[in-house]
């Protein structure tokens, strides 16, 4: 199959982005003045942050054309896109939501805290929570697959007036300021490696995911082959 | 389709007003939050401009849910969504009807409970059309997202934590909103433009009304 | 009554990784009375929901032309009229104020008279203002029928309408159902009852495994014929 050698050449990608990331990231970026070392988690936490805005956004355009688009098989690859960029997204959540507080401890004292960008981060990771949710309990037809990927498409201007809101929360002065931005130059080099590294894993894991539900879908096509000829 | 609307929208009046399940779960249930968070949080009287338009807000969303699940569950009984959906009425008109009656139920539960707030917190109204607004706004938009995910979720199982799950993210923004606006009109010590905030509710009830209403029928016919 | 043309073609169903409904055609028009047959698990509540517009086909269509002109969307859902075992109908809502709804859901403004011909047809003129809930099952099928009236709809699909039932009930329904077929309406109907389906039915349709095993004129050899092969298969 054609698509399993797109995988293999994304995954190969990534391995190298990856050992190339990590390298700029621990031996070529210098250490922060103010935090150290711990400094360095913050490629990991935007890297996966970015990422999972990413995967929701593809997320919800794979569920407006499940919803909109009339072709069989069109419904069937935007709702494997869907399911794998929900998991994928989960997963990342599940990494800024761990890299976030062990940042936030060293750099603001606090483990949490409900800066714009957390409490977005926070949002994004439960609208995948929920999807998948909605995938596994409200019904594993069309009609469950349909609610899931109206809540993806909602959650579109959904998270735009969420990021309004929470940015405004915390009044008119900003409660959190940043301390230590990129200043030196291999900073950003290794900042933006971690973003390709990072988008390259997830859009692997994302192809595979797909891959398997779509492996998936065409076993039920043949198992519906064998009733029809059988049954 | 005006007619159509009214005809839906006033058979689940009727049906509500013999019946009575919807608001008197809705009312109870709130009244009884109400005196829960009086309990826990009222320890300190002089806080409670701080947390007041919280807990009205909290109260209102949790009752709204409440609420949502029944309305649907009459629905179900008979299988009469599908007879609305099978009947010449488009489904977007059936939804909006649908979300009409759930805004008026809420609103009903709203008046006895925030009255009960505004008692046992002594909170002042300092500003009553701002909030006043904000609740109408609030509601409407508790209204539509609860009533597009209650109506696919009618027959799903674990549907009572399922509907939460699903709207509270969405919903997160209007609650923030509803509490600023509140703060302020309680008086409460805050530098906020109730306005802006005011506005930003509208233009989530505009936007959300077209997407909610556009999907509806999408969804359920899948 | 214009003429009428459904045509039902290659209609699959699937759920999972079984179908329910493999191959179905035929073709019916105004004025047929079809007496969908089959075992459980056949298929024939499927189809039936199939043709109301209630399910989406996996594969096949199903089209609706009455006077030339194809219905489609809101014009096919006013043109056919399903009554499933749910009945459709509000408990909390007097009979008349069921008619009187539905007959508001076809666009039209509710007619009085015709409201209160409609409940005389059905028998329930003098329980008119009482609430369904408090009916009993017999009843409550009645106002259903009364629903399918006020529809004014040209097809009627109908699952096991004589459930619950009385003799005298059922004599009542299969009367009216004939009535309205001379008068050039079409209806499907599911029925486990063979004395029903002789009585009544002008062509048989034998569903077996999600296919179409029979489809010809009914009558008692018709009848006979088809309950024949559903028991073979039972044996």
């Amino acid at each position: 199959m054609k698509s399993t050698s797109l995988h293999i050449i994304l995954a190969s990608l990534a391995a190298v982005a990856v050992c190339v990331a990590l390298y700029l990231v621990f031996f070529v970026a210098p250490t922060e003045a103010t935090l150290g070392i711990v400094q360095k988690i913050f490629y990991f936490h935007v890297a996966s942050a970015m990422n999972m805005s990413l995967a929701f956004g593809v997320c919800a355009i794979a569920g407006a054309v499940y919803l909109l688009a009339k072709s069989d098989k069109w419904r069937k690859r935007a709702d494997a896109l869907g399911v794998a960029t929900a998991e994928a997204g989960v997963m990342l959540g599940a990494m800024v939501m761990v890299t976030g507080p062990l940042w936030a401890k060293v750099a603001w004292g606090t483990y949490w805290t409900w800066e714009p960008r957390l409490t977005l981060s926070l949002m994004v990771f439960l609208l995948f929570v929920a999807y998948l949710a909605l995938r596994a309990y409200a019904g594993s037809d069309a009609f469950g697959r349909s609610i899931a990927a109206g809540l993806a498409i909602l959650g579109l201007p959904g998270l735009y007036f969420i990021r309004v809101a929470v940015e405004r929360w915390g009044g008119a002065h900003p409660q959190v300021i940043y301390k230590g931005g990129l200043s030196h130059p291999a900073m950003r080099q290794a900042f933006f490696a971690s973003i390709a590294a990072m988008l390259l894993v997830s859009a692997s894991l994302v192809v595979l995911r797909f891959l398997i539900e779509r492996r998936r879908q065409r076993l039920d096509e043949l198992f519906l082959e064998a009733d029809k000829i059988f049954g | 389709m005006g007619r159509q609307y009214l005809a839906i929208l006033g058979k689940d009046l009727l049906v509500e007003f013999r019946t009575r399940e919807i608001l008197l779960t809705m009312a109870l249930f709130s009244m009884l939050l109400v005196i829960i968070f009086a309990f826990a949080f009222l320890s300190d009287p002089t806080k409670a401009k701080d947390y007041g338009p919280g807990i009205i807000w909290v109260t209102v969303l949790f009752s709204a849910t409440i609420g949502q699940n029944r309305l649907f569950d009459r629905e179900r009984e008979n299988g009469c969504l599908w007879g609305l959906l099978l009947s010449p009425v488009d489904a977007g008109t059936i939804f909006l009807a649908k979300a009409t009656a759930q805004f008026i139920f809420t609103l009903l539960m709203e008046l006895p409970t925030i009255l009960l707030i505004i008692l046992f917190f002594d909170l002042p109204l300092v500003q009553p059309m701002e909030f006043i607004t904000s609740l109408l706004l609030g509601t409407v938009a508790l209204s539509l997202v609860g009533t597009l995910f209650s109506a696919m979720l009618m027959n799903a199982r674990m549907k009572e934590v399922l509907l939460p799950l699903v709207t509270y993210p969405l919903l997160v923004p209007v609650v923030i909103a509803g509490v600023k606006v509140t703060s302020v009109a309680v008086g409460a010590p805050v530098n906020e433009d109730a306005w802006m905030w005011l506005k930003f509710l509208l233009g989530f009830d505009m936007i959300f009304a077209v997407a909610t209403w556009f999907l509806f029928g999408r969804m359920i016919r899948a | 009554m214009a003429d009428l043309a459904l045509k039902v073609e290659g209609i699959a169903k699937i759920a999972g990784r079984r179908h329910i409904l493999r191959d179905v055609s035929f073709f019916a028009g105004s004025g047929e009375l079809i007496a969908v047959l089959g075992r459980n698990g056949a298929g024939k509540t499927t189809l039936l929901s199939v043709l109301a517009g209630r399910l989406n086909p996996d594969r096949g269509l199903v089209s609706l032309e009455i006077g030339g002109r194809s219905l489609k969307g809101a014009d096919f859902r006013r043109a056919v009229a399903i009554l499933p075992h749910d009945l459709l109908i509000y408990p909390d809502l007097t009979a008349r104020e069921n008619l009187k709804f539905f007959m508001t859901l076809t666009g039209k403004k509710p007619d009085a008279d015709f409201i209160f011909a409609t409940l005389n047809t059905i028998g329930l003129a003098k329980d008119a203002d009482r609430v369904v809930r408090l009916f009993s099952r017999g009843m409550q099928q009645r106002v259903a029928i009364g629903r399918l009236l006020v529809l004014q709809s040209n097809v009627w699909i109908l699952d096991e309408p004589t459930t619950g039932l009385d003799e005298a009930g059922r004599r009542w329904l299969l009367d009216l159902l004939k009535a309205q077929t001379a008068a050039g309406k079409l209806i499907l109907m599911s029925s486990h009852h063979q004395g029903e389906v002789s009585a009544v039915a002008s062509r048989i349709l034998l569903l077996d495994s999600g296919r179409v095993r029979l489809d010809g004129p009914a009558g008692p050899q018709g009848a006979t014929a088809a309950f024949a092969i559903m028991d073979e298969g039972a044996a």
